[in-house]
């Protein structure tokens, strides 16, 4: 590192806690159930304290159906969802929905072969049943980085979309995985961010929000 | 006249006592004048059509059964289990949190992160706790992923790998006793109480034994009958909680009741009711009201 340049504060696993009027913030890269980040959030939400985000909260949005009946209350446009034990329309985006599943992971099918197979492995060979959510041939997938509900680079009506799933679920940090159809956007699911994924104006968002949010 | 939703699985109907106890709910409904339908995971949208909701599949956050306590809840209808309880009950690291939190007694408790399962790190907490020590990973269910370990080399085997699991772990002083008491609470009051007597094979009230299913023997045991200190404790263990339906599973040591665990979702089927023959009627009263039967 160059004399004069600032270490950067956001290695892999690290989380911050900011703490503004009577909320904690919490940022992290990853809000899942029982990570070092979620147990951070239960022991100051028993102790009393307010959290950004909740427990609630990030059980909200990483668990597929609930995440988008919730956005959907609160008017985002979101994809339609149905639970399955075996079928799935083609084209579809597919969501294991159980104990073992793994928010950053979706996979979309096009062919009968690969639902197959993605359904075998998200299912535990039948044992879960999982989320889809059909597509049409000519949607494409936009996964975009809010930060504090603010986006680098996102095309119009997204970064306002990131706005509101922001104000609605209150992830610091959060991949907002969009489906584009034309000039149509609607929300498929939120998953974690590494920061190691951020691009330099992204880190330049995290970082300026967050000197914002210590002094504002 | 109400309709009371009954969220379950394959799971669930293929278990003969399950079954049974879900058919003498579904009559004790429809006595009340109750129409009852089953709802199983791929329906789980008829959730929002239903007057109130009885989750009886595996509960946990990251299950399908969540997603119909949480759609219940968006669309207001009453529902047994309730997200915050699954969220609290299906994770033993928050349910000892608002256990110990609430001044309900427990065992003594640790909960340890990744940085503890070192040689020097176990040999902390067998100093604190003694020996031997119980390990939990925050989402066993049916006594899945608890472990009674004897050793520093017995700790770091169990303990790695049940931290590839969770984040946090739960390591607690072990209490010895030949049974539990079961305190089955709704909204804050007495359901029914039972003692579940432990397999002498094991220190659980399930295990695998030479791989056979054991099971405890469940004894329902009326409410005059069981000390005032353990109710008083599994009441206060499940005002810590919220103000569902529970199942608070205490030991008594030296007449001294400590709480193991608060289950949601609790088992109905052992014939917990055998004393308690309102046990029923006033889970379908508290979902969809008495009704006109």
């Amino acid at each position: 590192m160059n004399k004069g340049e600032r270490e950067d504060p956001f290695t892999t696993g690290s989380i911050h806690l900011r703490h503004i009027g009577h909320a904690t913030y919490v940022i992290s890269e990853d809000y899942s159930f029982k990570t070092e980040t979620y147990y951070r959030i239960v022991s100051l939400e028993v102790k009393g304290k307010a959290t950004v985000p909740s427990s609630r909260e990030t059980l909200e949005a990483y668990v597929v159906p609930v995440c988008l009946s919730r956005a959907e209350g609160a008017g985002i446009p979101v994809l339609p969802w149905v639970i399955s034990d075996r079928q799935v329309p083609l084209p579809a985006i597919l969501y294991g929905v159980h104990y073992f599943a793994d928010p950053s992971e979706y996979s979309v099918v096009r062919d009968a072969e690969t639902a197959g197979r993605v359904v075998r492995f998200i299912t535990n060979g039948g044992k879960y049943p999982f989320c889809y959510q059909p597509i049409g041939e000519e949607t494409g997938i936009l996964p975009v980085t809010a930060i504090f509900g603010k986006t680098a680079s996102a095309p119009d009506g997204v970064g306002l979309l990131c706005a509101e799933i922001y104000r609605v679920f209150h992830l610091p940090l959060v991949n907002c995985i969009f489906a584009q159809t034309g000039d149509r956007f609607a929300l498929s699911s939120l998953t974690p961010v590494r920061y190691s994924s951020l691009a330099r104006e992204e880190r330049a968002i995290l970082s300026q929000v967050m000197e914002e949010e210590c002094h504002g | 006249m109400g309709s009371l939703g009954v969220f379950v699985d394959r799971q669930v109907m293929g278990s003969s006592e399950q079954l049974t106890a879900l058919i003498r709910l579904r009559d004790q409904a429809e006595a009340m004048g109750h129409a009852v339908y089953f709802i199983f995971p791929v329906e789980v949208r008829k959730v929002a059509r239903v007057d109130g909701l009885f989750i009886r599949s595996r509960t946990d956050p990251l299950h399908i059964s969540y997603v119909a306590a949480k759609l219940a809840e968006f669309h207001g209808i009453p529902v047994i289990d309730d997200p915050v309880s699954i969220q609290v009950c299906s994770d033993k690291v928050n349910m000892y949190l608002h256990l110990m939190n609430g001044q309900v007694r427990v065992p003594e408790t640790r909960f340890l992160g990744k940085r503890d399962i070192t040689r020097g790190g176990a040999e902390e907490v067998f100093s604190t706790l003694g020996t031997p020590v119980i390990l939990k990973e925050p989402s066993t269910s049916f006594s899945l992923r608890v472990e009674k370990v004897n050793s520093v080399e017995e700790f770091l085997k169990v303990a790695k790998r049940f931290i590839k699991l969770s984040d946090w772990i739960v390591a607690q002083q072990y209490l010895s006793s030949s049974y539990d008491w079961r305190i089955g609470v709704l909204d804050g009051k007495l359901l029914y109480a039972a003692q579940y007597i432990i397999p002498s094979e094991t220190f659980k009230i399930q295990d695998t034994v030479n791989g056979h299913l054991v099971y405890c023997a469940v004894r329902s045991v009326p409410a005059p009958e069981v000390p005032r200190p353990v109710i008083e404790t599994g009441l206060a263990a499940a005002r810590a909680i919220g103000r569902g339906l529970y199942g608070v599973d205490i030991k008594e040591c030296d007449g001294t009741p400590y709480v193991i665990e608060v289950n949601d979702n609790p088992s109905l089927e052992g014939g917990e009711d055998q004393s308690y023959p309102d046990l029923y009627r006033r889970i379908v009263a508290a979902l969809v009201g008495e009704g006109p039967g």
